[in-house]
């Protein structure tokens, strides 16, 4: 009989939002499993590395920096968005924010704690973290680092927590009778919320305090990464714009991790209702707007040592902009920030449909011409290729990388008008490729220029001027992902991913609605 | 007598030869001083050899001291007196110089720029009086007020205001 009463103070929405906290399904399980496997996975390359060294990584005397740095400044660049986002859209009042806030400040915590991880795995010997501490020096940036993170983690944290306490009450209410690890853990953190005048006085007292003083901490943290970096001389790095730079990139990589995240609880819970075609609308904007401001700023870290090609400088740029690492550092321009911005402006571009009249403009003749291409890429780049046949090897291998970029905008530009029609899908291929061009770029920005000192590398052992990953950086890249998205998925079993009293108070808020309000005043809420 | 007379012109040809001073000849002695001049400060370099006399022909090298090592000013002669000098702009933000001669022997001497020299606390708080809290002297900064200050005022605000936070989540649950 309570139990049915408690259920009553429940819409059939809301209880609706309360079904993904119950045990998963095998797909869950399997989900759960396999990024589980990778974690262990990871841990046994870690192993490696501890047992070894550092020596079994592809770092060395002039590369001490490589793909683990390169996934602590993406981890901490994604995390940016949750706190940050989610203050200013607080302090604004854009109340379509509700259903997606949680989501973002839960990637904040999740992606800070991998972030954290990933200095420690890259000094090898994690006993030398003292050293830090035993040893630290005010005026160093890496000092300044995990002091910036420390205060970051604990302020983001209390931010998720403290909008979670009206959720965790109406959760230990309503699994009175669930399972007893439930109940000691909601009856712990509700802090015995009853939603009392007094206690929802303080609770606001407190988030109004977290949203103004959360947003000069995020900011200040990659800024503070980026210092790691700036505060050197080294080529590529000596600039004085890096912070705000990187600062637009983590807003920019962390708005397009929340479209991700959103399109995925929609898609495993069935938030159709709560996650709408509107709030990928409105993300994609505030990604548009992000994505010109990092454009800009990428166009002025370029060039302006483009333009004065300084002799220490040449080296470096050459490398980014035509040799080794243009493909990647192309890639990150064309398809992590045009393809992207052009996606998610596609609703607003009425003329697309019209391309399906266009007679060679079909997605299947591209997507066929870009697979053939893909394959002789694969072929002529293998030794004494099969494709030596066909004629001038050296011909096709050639042509092989034009063909691939041509032919992919060909399939692009087919697939055009099915975007169109499928915005949310075209919302989530572009923050994707945004997500994944954004580590590209951090890798872009480390590496190249550790290849090209002010004194050339000398006298090293073959093989050492080049930085290659090896298969321990892989794996515990691949464990950190996991990582990630393994503390996401089990904080969505524990809470609700969508906050229930802050949807509430919009339903309360909308014109014309009686039936739950008699129900709502028994409710916990703020 | 005649010999006696030879032998006599003998040495006092020896010590004329040993009073004039020979080019080239090995200094043992150098003495750096700054003078101003028009604005400008003088460096004045005197070079001498174990007699005192001033050596002349010698190289002298004019350095100083950065936060790098010691970066060459430039070089200089040194006249029949045994002097050589450069000069600095007024506004050279050197504070120790140096200046070195020979080459078989180096001779070598240092001096404190007056004018460039800035008063500041004899006990730096950084390297003296928290020395102790640390294995390493440096361990705060050589410029540990504006420093410990600056990080103290930023993060001791920031983390007041957590506890400040924290305690009303406290009360929350004391009220209820």
């Amino acid at each position: 009989m309570i139990e049915r009463r408690r259920r009553s103070s429940f819409s059939d929405q809301e209880l609706h939002l309360l079904t993904s906290l119950q045990a998963g399904g095998p797909r869950y399980y399997v989900l759960v499993g396999g990024l589980v496997a990778i974690i262990l996975w990871g841990v046994i390359a870690y192993a490696v590395q501890f047992r070894y060294g550092l020596g079994v990584t592809g770092l060395r005397d002039n590369f001490m920096w490589g793909v683990y740095i390169t996934n602590f400044v993406f981890f901490i660049g994604v995390s940016h968005v949750g706190a940050l986002m989610s203050a200013i859209l607080r302090l604004t009042g854009a109340e379509w924010r509700r259903p997606i806030t949680r989501m973002a400040e839960a990637i904040t915590f999740a992606s800070l704690l991998m972030g954290a991880l990933m200095p420690f795995v890259d000094m090898g010997r994690p006993d030398r973290i003292l050293n830090l501490f035993l040893h630290g020096r005010l005026q160093s940036p890496i000092l300044w680092d995990i002091m910036s993170i420390t205060t970051y983690l604990a302020g983001s944290t209390l931010f998720l927590f403290v909008p979670m306490i009206p959720d965790i009450a109406l959760l230990r209410d309503h699994f009175a009778r669930g399972p007893a690890w439930r109940r000691r853990l909601y009856t712990v953190l509700a802090l015995g919320w009853r939603g009392t005048p007094g206690q929802r006085h303080r609770l606001e007292s407190i988030m109004g305090v977290l949203a103004v003083l959360i947003i000069p901490i995020a900011i200040s943290v990659h800024t503070v990464v980026s210092w790691i970096m700036a505060m050197t001389l080294r080529a590529g790095w000596n600039s004085t714009i890096f912070g705000p730079y990187f600062v637009s990139g983590a807003l920019f990589s962390g708005a397009a991790a929340v479209i991700t995240a959103m399109a995925g609880f929609r898609w495993a819970y069935r938030l159709q209702d709560y996650v709408t075609e509107r709030h990928f609308k409105r993300m994609g904007y505030l990604v548009i707007a992000l994505g010109l401001v990092y454009a800009y700023f990428t166009f002025n870290e370029y060039w302006t040592p483009l333009y004065k090609f300084a002799e220490a400088e040449r080296g470096y740029l050459a490398a980014v902009l035509s040799g080794p690492y243009a493909p990647l550092f192309w890639f990150t321009q064309i398809g992590g920030l045009l393809v992207p911005v052009l996606l998610l402006t596609l609703p607003t571009i009425h003329w697309v449909p019209r391309l399906r009249a266009v007679p060679l403009l079909h997605p299947r003749p591209a997507a066929a011409a870009l697979v053939a291409t893909a394959a002789l890429f694969v072929l002529t780049a293998v030794p004494r290729s099969p494709a030596a046949a066909l004629g001038d090897v050296d011909t096709l291998r050639a042509f092989a990388p034009w063909g691939l970029a041509a032919f992919s905008l060909w399939l692009f530009i087919a697939l055009l008008p099915g975007f169109r029609e499928r915005p949310i899908t075209a919302a989530v291929v572009a923050s994707l490729l945004i997500n994944i061009g954004a580590w590209v770029k951090r890798f872009v920005i480390i590496v190249p220029t550790l290849q090209y000192p002010f004194l050339p590398i000398q006298r090293a052992p073959a093989g050492w001027d080049i930085y290659r990953p090896t298969w321990v950086e892989w794996s515990i890249t691949a464990a950190a992902l996991a990582g990630f998205a393994l503390i996401y998925i089990l904080f969505s079993k524990l809470f609700p991913i969508v906050s229930i009293w802050e949807t509430r108070e919009t339903a309360e808020a909308a014109p014309g609605h009686e039936s739950a309000r008699g129900e709502v005043a028994h409710a916990p809420a703020p | 007598m005649r010999l006696l007379r030879s032998a006599l012109s003998l040495c006092a040809a020896l010590l004329a030869a040993s009073a004039v001073p020979a080019a080239g000849a090995e200094p043992s002695r150098l003495l750096l001083q700054q003078e101003r001049l028009d604005g400008n400060l003088r460096l004045l370099a005197t070079v001498t050899e174990t007699s005192g006399r001033g050596v002349e022909g010698a190289e002298v090298v004019f350095q100083a001291r950065t936060a790098f090592g010691w970066l060459k000013l430039g070089g200089a002669e040194t006249d029949a007196r045994g002097k050589a000098s450069v000069d600095l702009p007024a506004a050279s933000p050197y504070a120790e110089v140096s200046a070195q001669a020979g080459e078989a022997t180096v001779v070598r001497a240092e001096v404190v720029l007056r004018q460039n020299v800035r008063g500041g606390p004899a006990t730096r708080p950084g390297r003296d009086v928290l020395e102790r809290l640390s294995p390493q002297p440096g361990f705060i900064s050589p410029y540990p007020p504006v420093q410990i200050v600056l990080v103290a005022v930023i993060l001791g605000g920031i983390w007041a205001t957590y506890a400040y936070l924290v305690s009303l989540l406290i009360r929350i649950r004391r009220t209820s």
